[in-house]
């Protein structure tokens, strides 16, 4: 937990409180950006933006929460923002492809992933937000929806989508032991 | 009824299933599995909150942002063309912090000291404060930095152990000093996070940690010679 001297220190600007800051939370903050923006190149261009964002809104914590949970908000908020200006994310672009089971039949055996991590890359960037936000980062529909400008509605289409595209993708990982389930899956498709 | 679609698998983890479904799933297998797998996926999720990863950046390019944003605080401006007076001002003020800091030193130690010069140099410096430092920040970065040379030159000072030669000095005293300074220390940190800027307060605080840092190994010197400091 980052103390309340540190945080008085960078409000004014000191460099070794700043950085004291962002040692300690960089490894958090920078992994909620990374998942939700995917691309690596990309994403250290939108951590730094994230970075600067929190800094420059330093003065305005109350510490009325931690700043580890107050400093994500930022980075959630901001690295949606930058999503959206590159026209990765929009509410017409929300659409996820409705080939949600199909990657079975296609034959496609790299599509699988390894981890989930890989997996939710292969998410549309929509799909991805919310299945990070809510099931890795824990916000709710209504949150969701608040963050990107859809409905709690459209929060939970996508993220059943989005699940049911992983499950597939992590079939490896995920299946139960149960002899009869490669045929349920070819019968669902 | 039909298998369960994928998508309303899916949802089941959160939501709760209808009667009718309900049903299918007490006697399908598949499905069953098919929930199961999905209930899964979701605990798995959750296995990767608390996952972190190095940092995308370095500080080098966050901190050469940040200073270009004026988030980090510039260097003090470097003042052109200062007039005799104000070079004569800064040289005093300088020596009053200097000598202030000889005379806490000497007094710490236990001597007799006068104390007229130190108020009345530091009365004449203080109407030149305002014409030294362009801004707020330049002044709090030129008292980061004495703070910081400050602390230094205590520390050289201690391991110089410049005031043994002074008498009166024994292993009680220096355990009652020390225990003087613990207090003080304890009740400047307690002021510095109300007010962690206070250039005063920062100074009692720096200067009461070096005295203690002098005063043990003082301490320490002073202990008969089988007799070892394990801890204060």
């Amino acid at each position: 937990m980052a103390d309340q001297l540190t945080i008085r220190r960078a409000v004014h600007g000191d460099e070794a409180a700043l950085r004291a800051l962002w040692v300690q939370y960089a490894p958090r903050i920078d992994a909620v950006v990374r998942r939700l923006v995917g691309d690596p190149d990309q994403a250290a261009d939108v951590a730094q933006e994230v970075w600067i964002q929190i800094f420059r809104a330093l003065p305005t914590y109350r510490g009325d929460s931690q700043f580890g949970t107050w400093a994500h908000r930022i980075a959630v908020n901001r690295t949606l923002n930058a999503l959206r200006s590159l026209r990765r994310i929009g509410r017409a672009e929300f659409e996820i492809e409705e080939d949600t089971v199909s990657v079975e039949h296609d034959g496609e055996r790299s599509l699988l992933a390894q981890t989930i991590d890989e997996a939710v890359q292969k998410l549309s960037p929509g799909a991805r937000a919310v299945f990070v936000l809510h099931d890795v980062e824990g916000y709710t529909h209504e949150e969701i929806a608040a963050e990107l400008g859809i409905t709690a509605g459209g929060s939970k289409s996508q993220l059943f989508k989005a699940r049911a595209k992983l499950r597939t993708l992590l079939k490896h990982l995920v299946d139960a032991p149960i002899s009869q389930e490669s045929s349920h899956v070819a019968h669902l498709s | 009824m039909s298998h369960i679609s994928p998508e309303r698998l899916a949802a089941l983890v959160d939501e709760t299933a209808t009667p009718e479904e309900a049903s299918h799933l007490a006697a399908c297998a598949p499905c069953t599995a098919e929930l199961a797998a999905h209930r899964k996926l979701v605990r798995l999720a959750l296995t990767e909150t608390p996952r972190e990863n190095a940092p995308l950046n370095d500080w080098a390019s966050l901190g050469a942002a940040l200073r270009a944003e004026g988030i980090i605080a510039a260097p003090p401006a470097v003042r052109s063309g200062l007039s005799r007076r104000q070079w004569a001002m800064r040289i005093a003020a300088g020596a009053v912090l200097v000598a202030g800091s000889a005379l806490a030193g000497r007094w710490s130690a236990g001597v007799e000291l006068p104390s007229a010069p130190v108020q009345a140099a530091s009365s004449a410096a203080a109407p030149t404060a305002a014409a030294l430092f362009e801004s707020p920040q330049a002044a709090m970065q030129v008292l980061t930095s004495a703070q910081q040379q400050y602390s230094d030159a205590a520390a050289y000072l201690a391991a110089q152990d410049t005031t043994s030669h002074f008498i009166g000095l024994n292993v009680n005293t220096y355990r009652a000093r020390l225990t003087a300074l613990d207090n003080i220390v304890a009740s400047t940190r307690a002021a510095l996070y109300q007010a962690p800027q206070d250039p005063v307060l920062n100074q009692y605080y720096l200067s009461a940690l070096a005295a203690r840092e002098a005063t043990l190994k003082q301490y320490q010197a002073a202990l008969p010679a089988k007799q070892a400091l394990e801890r204060y």
